[in-house]
C-alpha cells in the first residue's frame, strides 16, 4: 500500500508539474508581450528624436536628451541596425552623435565584464561604427570563452577594416576556441584589399589547412597580385587539396599570365577531382591560346565532370578555344556530348 | 491459476509504467538538450548572420531536386517559390516522374520551355529512363526532366542527383514551402564546419496558416483536431526531438521534406536506396555506417529554426497511409542495418540512437496497443490494485501530455510562431488531445506498417513492386 | 509640393527616408511591400518612387515593370534601392524601366541630391 500511495504521489506531482508549466508557459508569453509594449513606449520616444538628428543639414549632437538608461540602451540598438545602413555624412554624424554621448566608450568597457550577451552586442555596435581605437578589445574577444561574442568580434573586426587583424582572424580557426570559417571569411573581406600583403603570409606552413584554402581564395578575390608566386607555389606543394584548389582559382581569377605553365603541369599531375576543376576553370579564364591544348586532354579524359568544366573554359578562351570545342563536337567519341551541350548552352545565350 | 494470471499482469502493468516512463523521460532529455541550443540560438545577434552567408564566396552552390507526380495543381507555383529562393548559387531540377496530368504541360507553359540538350551521368543507379530535358527559353536557373516512371520514390531524386551540378543537394517535396532564408539557413552548417555532409531543417506543419506566393507568412493553428495534434506532433518530435538527437550527434532521420547533403558524398554510398520507402532516413543511416565503417569523419547537423512547412495530411485516410508507409520504411531500415544495433563500432547511432528507434517505434506500437486495455481488463477482474492501475494510466496519458506541453513551451519561448493567444489555448488542448486517442490511433497504424514489412519479407519483391507503384499513383 | 512615395520593406530606411524628405519640403508617402506600393502608386500619382528591391509579395522590380507597363504610371521616375550591386543586377534594375539605382548601404545626402535632379529633370 505504501508504494501504491507514493506512486498516488507521484500522480499528483505531474498533475501540478502540468498546471505549473502550462502557466509558466502562459506567463512567459504575457511577460513578453509586456517587455516588448515597454521598450516600444521607450523607442518610441528615442527614434523620432535619432532620425530627426540625422534629418538635420548641421546635427547638432547635444541637441538629443538621453535621459534614462532604458533610452540610452534603444539609442544603441537604434544605432546598431542604422550605421549598416548608412554611409557618406549622415553616418558620420551618427558617429558623433555616439561619441558625444559616450556610447562607444562604455561599449568597449562592457567587453571586459561578464554576461556574454552584452559582450556580444558590444562588439556587434563596435563594429558597425568602424570604431578603430577598439582593435585590442575586439582582439582580444577572438578568445572569448562564449562563440557567439567570437563570432562577433570577428565580425567586428572585418567592419574596422584594420588589416593588423588578419593574423589573429585567421588563427581563430583552429584551436579549442574557434570562429566559423564562414565567419572569418566575411570579416577578411571586409577588411578589403588593404588585407591582401597580410594574406599571403596566411600561405604559410603554420597556419592550418583552412586557413591557407581561405588565405588562397581571398587573395584572389581582394586583388593580392604581389602574391602571384606564393600561390603558384602553394598549387604546386601544398600537401592539402583544398588549398591547391584555391591556389588554382585565384591565379584564374587574377588573371597571372606566368600561371598557365603550372596549371598545365598540375591539370596532368593532379589525382584530386576538385583540385582538377579548379584548374580547368582557371585555364578558362587565362584565356588565350597557351591552355588550350591542356583543356582538350581534359575534355576527352572520360571524366564526364571534369569533361564539363573543360568545355566550359574552352568557350571562355575565346574564339580559339570555340573552334577547338566545334572540332570536338563534330568529330563525335569522348567529349564530342559535352562539347554540344555547352555550345547549345552559348548558343541560346545569344 | 488465477493468481498466476494475476502476477502476468501485474508484471505486464510493470513494464508498461516502466515502459512509458522510459518513453518519455527520453522525449523529456531530448526536449531538454534542445531547448538549451535553441536558447542559444535565440541569443541572436543576427544583423550580419544571413546576409553574410548570401554574399560569402565560401558558400557554395545547392541543386535543389524537386520529385514531382501528378503535381499539376501546385506545381508553378511551387516552382516559383523556389526560384525565388534567397541564395547565391542555385539550380532547381525538377524531375517529372512520368506524370499523367498536366504538370509538365503547365510547367512549359509558364516557364517557356524548350528541349535542350544535358549530359546526365551515370553517377547513382537509377531505373526509369530520362525522355528528355527541358530549360527556359530565355535562360533561368530551372531545369525539368522528364523520366519513366519506375514505381519507387527514390527513382527520381536520383535522376535529379545524376543531372546536379552543384557541390550541395538539396530535396524537396513538391508540396513543401520553403522559407526565403531556407537553404541559407540549412546550408551554414556546411561552411562553418567542413566536416557535415548532411543537414535537415525543421519541418513544420502549414495547415491553416497564411501563405502568399508560396511562402507562409503568417502561422496560425489549422481548424480540424486532426491538423492540430499533427502540428504538436511536428513541433515534439520533427523540430524538437530532431535538434536534441543532433546535439548528440546521432541525427538519424533528415526528413524526407526537406534536406541537403553534399553531392559527392551522396554518390559514393551509391545514391538513394531504390527499393526502400524511407529513403531519406536510410540513405542518412548508411553516411553514417560509412562513417564508421571507413573511419571518416563526417558530421549530420540540423538546422533547428523553421525553415520548410508542409500541408500535413487532413484526412484519417491519408494520414493513416503516411504513417503506415513511414513505420514500414522505418522496419525496413533497421532490418538492413541491423549489425549496427547495439554495436559499438557504430557509434553514437549504432549504440544509442537505433535502439532508440528499434525499442520506442517498432515495438512502442504494441505496448501503447496492448498496455492500456490489460490494465483495464486487470482492473475489472479485481486482479490489480486500483490505485496503482490509475498510477500507470496517469503515467501513459499524463506524463505524455507533460512532455507535449513541454514542446509547445519551448517553441513559445523561442521561435514564438504563434503569435495569437488563441492559438497558444488551442496548442494546450491540442497537446492533451494528442495523448488520449491519437497516440492510439497512431500506434495501431505503424503496427500496420510494421506487419506489412514483415508480410512483404515473407512473399518477397514482387508484391513491393506492385504495392510501390500504388502508392506513388495514390500520393 | 511634389509628392514622394517611398517603398521599403526596413522600418529605418523607410522612416529615415520619411524624416529627411519631409524636412526637405516633400510631401511624402510610405509603404512596406511591393503590392501596396503599386496600389499606392497608381491612387496617389506621386513625383517619384524611391523603390526596395528586395521585398516580401512584389520585388522593387517587379513594381517598376508594372509602373512602366501602365500608360498612367509609365513616366514616373523611379529610383531603386538595394543591396545588390552586381552588374547584372544593376543591368537588370535598369531594364525595368528604373531611372536610377543606388545601393546599400547609401548615402541619405547623396540620396536626396538625385532626388532634386529627377525632379527637376521631370518638371
Amino acid at each position: 500500500m505504501t508504494l501504491a500511495s507514493s506512486f498516488v504521489a507521484a500522480l499528483v506531482a505531474i498533475s501540478v508539474l502540468l498546471v505549473v508549466l502550462t502557466v509558466a508557459t502562459a506567463g512567459r508569453k504575457a511577460v513578453r508581450a509586456a517587455r516588448d509594449r515597454r521598450g516600444a513606449r521607450v523607442e518610441a520616444a528615442v527614434r523620432p528624436a535619432l532620425l530627426g538628428y540625422l534629418a538635420e543639414d548641421e546635427p547638432d549632437p547635444a541637441a538629443l536628451e538621453i535621459t534614462s538608461r532604458a533610452a540610452g540602451r534603444s539609442l544603441e540598438e537604434l544605432s546598431t541596425g542604422l550605421l549598416t545602413k548608412l554611409r557618406g555624412e549622415d553616418r558620420r554624424a551618427l558617429e558623433r552623435l555616439l561619441a558625444a554621448h559616450g556610447v562607444l566608450e562604455s561599449a568597449r568597457e562592457r567587453t571586459r565584464r561578464p554576461g556574454a550577451v552584452g559582450r556580444a552586442r558590444a562588439a556587434e555596435l563596435l563594429g558597425a561604427a568602424a570604431h578603430e581605437p577598439a582593435l585590442p578589445e575586439l582582439t582580444m574577444l577572438l578568445e572569448d570563452r562564449d562563440p557567439d561574442v567570437r563570432s562577433a568580434a570577428a565580425r567586428a573586426l572585418g567592419k574596422l577594416g584594420d588589416p593588423a587583424a588578419v593574423p589573429a582572424l585567421l588563427t581563430a580557426l583552429e584551436g579549442r576556441r574557434t570562429v566559423p570559417a564562414g565567419v572569418v571569411t566575411m570579416g577578411l573581406l571586409h577588411i578589403g584589399p588593404t588585407a591582401a600583403a597580410s594574406l599571403v603570409d596566411g600561405l604559410d606552413s603554420r597556419y592550418s589547412p583552412a586557413a591557407r584554402a581561405i588565405a588562397a581564395e581571398l587573395l584572389g578575390r581582394l586583388g593580392g597580385f604581389q602574391s602571384a608566386d606564393e600561390l603558384i607555389g602553394a598549387l604546386r606543394a601544398d600537401p592539402d587539396p583544398g588549398v591547391r584548389a584555391a591556389a588554382a582559382r585565384a591565379l584564374g581569377r587574377m588573371g597571372v599570365p606566368r600561371a598557365v605553365a603550372p596549371l598545365e603541369a598540375a591539370l596532368i599531375e593532379e589525382q584530386v577531382p576538385a583540385v582538377r576543376y579548379s584548374t580547368t576553370w582557371a585555364l578558362g579564364e587565362l584565356g588565350g591560346t597557351r591552355g588550350l591544348a591542356g583543356l582538350a586532354a581534359a575534355l576527352g579524359s572520360g571524366d564526364h565532370a571534369l569533361a564539363r568544366h573543360a568545355a566550359d573554359a574552352l568557350v571562355a578562351c575565346g574564339p580559339s578555344g570555340r573552334a577547338l570545342l566545334e572540332r570536338i563536337a563534330d568529330a563525335g567519341g569522348p567529349g564530342a556530348p559535352e562539347a554540344r551541350e555547352t555550345l547549345g548552352a552559348v548558343g541560346a545565350a545569344r | 491459476m488465477t493468481s498466476v494470471v494475476r502476477h502476468a499482469v501485474v508484471g505486464f502493468d510493470w513494464f508498461v509504467l516502466v515502459y512509458f516512463v522510459l518513453l518519455n523521460s527520453g522525449y523529456l532529455v531530448l526536449i531538454a538538450i534542445a531547448s538549451m541550443d535553441v536558447a542559444r540560438w535565440m541569443r541572436r545577434f543576427s544583423f550580419a548572420g544571413h546576409d553574410d552567408i548570401f554574399a560569402n564566396p565560401l558558400t557554395p552552390g545547392v541543386s535543389v531536386l524537386v520529385p514531382a507526380f501528378n503535381e499539376e495543381l501546385s506545381i508553378v507555383e511551387s516552382a516559383h517559390a523556389m526560384l525565388a529562393v534567397k541564395y547565391p548559387e542555385f539550380e532547381v531540377i525538377i524531375v517529372d516522374d512520368g506524370s499523367t496530368d498536366a504538370t509538365f504541360e503547365r510547367l512549359r507553359t509558364a516557364f517557356d520551355l524548350v528541349e535542350v540538350e544535358r549530359v546526365i551521368p551515370n553517377d547513382v543507379p537509377t531505373i526509369g529512363a530520362v525522355r528528355s530535358v527541358h530549360a527556359p527559353a530565355d535562360g533561368g536557373p530551372l531545369l525539368v526532366v522528364r523520366k519513366d516512371n519506375a514505381g519507387r520514390r527514390a527513382d527520381p531524386l536520383n535522376v535529379g542527383l545524376n543531372a546536379a551540378r552543384l557541390p550541395l543537394v538539396c530535396m524537396v517535396d513538391a508540396d513543401s514551402l520553403l522559407e526565403e532564408e531556407s537553404l541559407l539557413r540549412v546550408v551554414k552548417p556546411f561552411i562553418d564546419d567542413h566536416r557535415v555532409v548532411a543537414t535537415g531543417g525543421a519541418i513544420r506543419a502549414a495547415n491553416g496558416s497564411t501563405v502568399e506566393r508560396g511562402r507562409v507568412v503568417d502561422a496560425t493553428m489549422p481548424r480540424s483536431w486532426i491538423e492540430r495534434v499533427q502540428v504538436l506532433e511536428y513541433l515534439r518530435s520533427f523540430l524538437l526531438g530532431r535538434t536534441g538527437w543532433s546535439r548528440l550527434g546521432a541525427l538519424l532521420i533528415i526528413s524526407g521534406a526537406f534536406g541537403v547533403f553534399r553531392r559527392d558524398v551522396v554518390v559514393e554510398v551509391g545514391g538513394l536506396d531504390l527499393e526502400t520507402l524511407g529513403e531519406d532516413a536510410e540513405l542518412v543511416t548508411r553516411i553514417h555506417r560509412m562513417t564508421s565503417e571507413q573511419g571518416r569523419d563526417f558530421r549530420v547537423a540540423f538546422v533547428a529554426e523553421p525553415v520548410c512547412w508542409t500541408e500535413v495530411p487532413h484526412s484519417g485516410a491519408i494520414l493513416s497511409r503516411q504513417r503506415r508507409r513511414w513505420s514500414q520504411g522505418l522496419a525496413e531500415i533497421l532490418w538492413k542495418h541491423r549489425r549496427m544495433i547495439l554495436n559499438p563500432h557504430y557509434g553514437r547511432i549504432g549504440l544509442v540512437a537505433l535502439p532508440y528507434y528499434f525499442l520506442f517505434e517498432l515495438i512502442g506500437p504494441i505496448v501503447e496497443l496492448t498496455g492500456v486495455p490489460i490494465v483495464a481488463l486487470g482492473l475489472a477482474f479485481g486482479l490489480v490494485d486500483p490505485a496503482f492501475a490509475l498510477v500507470v494510466v496517469a503515467v501513459a496519458l499524463g506524463y505524455g501530455m507533460f512532455v507535449s506541453l513541454s514542446a509547445l513551451a519551448v517553441e513559445e519561448f523561442s521561435f514564438h510562431r504563434y503569435r495569437r493567444w488563441r492559438d497558444l489555448g488551442t496548442g494546450i488542448l491540442a497537446a492533451m488531445v494528442e495523448n488520449v486517442g491519437y497516440r492510439q490511433l497512431h500506434a495501431w497504424w505503424r503496427l500496420q506498417g510494421i506487419w506489412r514489412f514483415v508480410r512483404r519479407k515473407e512473399t518477397g519483391w514482387g508484391v513491393m513492386t506492385r504495392a510501390g507503384f500504388n502508392l506513388a499513383a495514390q500520393d | 509640393m511634389p509628392r514622394i512615395l517611398v517603398v521599403d520593406d526596413d522600418a529605418d530606411i523607410r522612416d529615415m527616408l520619411s524624416f529627411k524628405l519631409a524636412k526637405a519640403g516633400y510631401e511624402v508617402h510610405t509603404e512596406e511591400d511591393g503590392e501596396t506600393g503599386l496600389a499606392a502608386a497608381r491612387e496617389l500619382s506621386p513625383d517619384l518612387i524611391l523603390l526596395d528591391w528586395m521585398m516580401p509579395r512584389l520585388t522593387g522590380p517587379e513594381v517598376c515593370r508594372e509602373l512602366r507597363d501602365d500608360e498612367a504610371t509609365a513616366r514616373v521616375p523611379v529610383i531603386l534601392l538595394t543591396a545588390k550591386a552586381q552588374e547584372a543586377d544593376v543591368q537588370r534594375g535598369f531594364a525595368t524601366g528604373a531611372n536610377d539605382y543606388i545601393s546599400k548601404p547609401f548615402s541619405p545626402r547623396e540620396l536626396m541630391s538625385r532626388v532634386q535632379a529627377l525632379l527637376a529633370r521631370s518638371a
